[in-house]
């Protein structure tokens, strides 16, 4: 389950390390599970999360965790985190009916979230 | 679904006028005519990167409805999340009972034909609610969208 302490607001600003655990524990995911939705290996998540390393994701990876990012800042924007968690897993009407942590896994799944969440009430 | 692109550039217009509602987030509530989460992400009646549209509610049921159950998927929002705006708006229109999923495309060609200013159409959330999507880019010197009055935040 997500982690009710993420704060969401002050994420980009936070370090990489932190911004990846974060956005993985707001999905609820573990390390292999969140490496399969990004199409990395798990042993490039704990890199990722190691906040001794000096690592940086390119290209669809630095697009993926962008817009995972985004994702996360329009939820804290919106909800408390109590309701962060009713709507991770609450089947969402605008995504086929499915929950947005399983939505998620699905290819061009975190693109679609954060195209919709980005685009409300903006 | 086959659709006649060409038919939409004979779609005769007419006039609009009154009063519309729109519930944007409070962080960007003190710019009631911007539009760039249209024009960044695309919206149901314009294309992301080619022309932003003013999505405004015929009455304030169908803005907390819009906003409420999509994405948002009737879960509770913080309070004071959105701030309501009120505009008095005169232009022309065409309405469209259109399919959502091509919708997007039907609006590109509406924009590209230049002489529309906007169009009303069927809410997506609120069973017979009507929203009024405008082209700023498209309004005539006749024609205004004049944010009115900031009715406040909501919830």
């Amino acid at each position: 389950m997500p982690d009710t302490a993420l704060n969401l607001h002050d994420l980009a600003t936070a370090p990489f390390a932190t911004q990846v655990s974060t956005l993985r524990l707001l999905f609820g995911f573990n390390k292999a599970e969140f490496a399969n939705v990004l199409g990395v290996n798990e042993k490039t998540i704990r890199r990722w999360e190691d906040p001794n390393e000096n690592f940086e994701p390119h290209g669809s990876h630095k697009q993926l965790l962008d817009a995972l990012q985004m994702i996360a800042e329009s939820l804290g924007d919106l909800f408390e985190p109590d309701m962060i968690k009713v709507w991770v897993n609450r089947p969402n009407p605008a995504l086929q009916g499915e929950r947005p942590n399983d939505f998620v896994k699905k290819p061009g799944g975190i693109l679609i979230m954060a195209h919709l969440l980005g685009n409300l009430g903006r | 679904m086959h659709v006649r692109t060409g038919s939409l550039y004979t779609i005769k217009t007419t006039k609009i006028a009154g009063k519309f509602y729109r519930y944007m987030r409070t962080k960007y509530g003190d710019k009631p005519m911007a539009v760039v989460g249209s024009m960044k992400c695309g919206g149901r009646y314009n294309v992301a990167g080619l022309f932003g549209a003013l999505y405004l509610g015929f009455d304030r049921e169908t803005c907390e409805t819009e906003v409420s159950q999509g994405i948002a998927a009737g879960v509770r929002f913080k309070n004071g999340v959105f701030t309501a705006w009120e505009y008095d708006v005169e232009l022309a229109d065409i309405t469209i009972q259109g399919n959502h999923w091509t919708a997007s495309g039907i609006s590109e060609h509406l924009h590209k034909r230049g002489d529309i200013e906007g169009l009303v159409a069927p809410s997506a959330q609120h069973k017979g609610g009507l929203c009024l999507d405008v082209y700023l880019d498209r309004i005539r010197t006749r024609s205004h969208v004049t944010p009115k009055t900031n009715l406040g935040t909501w919830p």
